[in-house]
């Protein structure tokens, strides 16, 4: 399990990929799986960047990243005043002139499981994404 | 990661060599070299994102931004990438039908004219 507190700021988006990134490999996923959850991360913690900051202040974003043995799930929480999720278009592309609006279309693709729980009180977005992760096997030990 | 932004002349093109990870941290680095670029004439620009190893939809939104601004002029804006990590991104948003995409510095500058 990995936890990880920042500014809600977009200096700390990097920050939030670079530990998932360090976590991806450390469980040795597969780069090209690691990299798509990484892409996802990215765009749900600029999301929280862009829309979900707190109305004092900045506030927080959390990152929260656990796995087993079938799927890594990745949680991205902020202190915003949340919107509704019913309203997003996350099944459909913006028209391609928009220099916005792709990020959660590209979430949903990049991710098996995307559950977005918004609150007056801030916005979590968790996804999962089913891997397999490498299994270390016992080295048998040579007879004498 | 800083992003390192360098440009050259290919021929007619401006050529911007992008090097790092492009998200909503670098992005305004990048849209703010494109527009001087616009602003000072450089109608006909090639990015280079092989030297990217991250991109996300705040990046794209600047390269979009981007081919509006030359587009304006009669210009275009061309990319070069070979990189799949990279170029799934364009496809996944149906970008790879909005900007031709090249192998290489050359090519583009070839064929963006």
């Amino acid at each position: 399990m990995l936890e990880f507190v920042a500014q809600n700021e977009p200096a700390c988006v990097p920050e939030l990929r670079r530990h998932v990134r360090d976590f991806l490999h450390t469980l040795r996923v597969d780069p090209s799986i690691s990299y798509d959850i990484l892409l996802a991360t990215d765009e749900a913690a600029s999301n929280a960047v862009a829309h979900g900051r707190a109305p004092h202040g900045n506030g927080l974003v959390r990152l929260r990243c656990s796995a087993d043995r079938g799927s890594v799930v990745v949680a991205i929480s902020d202190e915003g005043s949340g919107f509704d999720p019913s309203a997003v278009e996350m099944h459909r592309l913006p028209n391609w002139t928009a220099q916005g609006g792709r990020g959660l279309f590209l979430v949903r693709e990049l991710m098996d499981e995307v559950h977005i729980d918004a609150s007056s009180e801030g916005t979590v977005i968790e996804m999962k994404r089913h891997v397999e992760l490498p299994t270390t096997r016992g080295v048998p030990i040579p007879e004498a | 990661m800083e992003l390192g932004l360098d440009v050259r002349k290919v021929g007619s093109h401006s050529v911007v060599d992008v090097k790092g990870e492009i998200d909503v941290y670098t992005a305004p680095k990048l849209r703010e070299k494109l527009i001087e670029l616009v602003s000072e004439g450089s109608y006909n620009v090639v990015v280079n994102l092989e030297g990217v190893d991250f991109l996300d939809s705040t990046g794209l939104g600047v390269l979009v931004g981007a081919l509006k601004r030359v587009k304006a002029h009669d210009g275009n804006l061309t990319l070069v990438c070979t990189q799949d990590k990279i170029l799934k991104i364009f496809k996944i948003t149906g970008l790879t039908k909005v900007f031709p995409i090249h192998t290489s510095v050359e090519e583009a500058a070839d064929g963006a004219a």
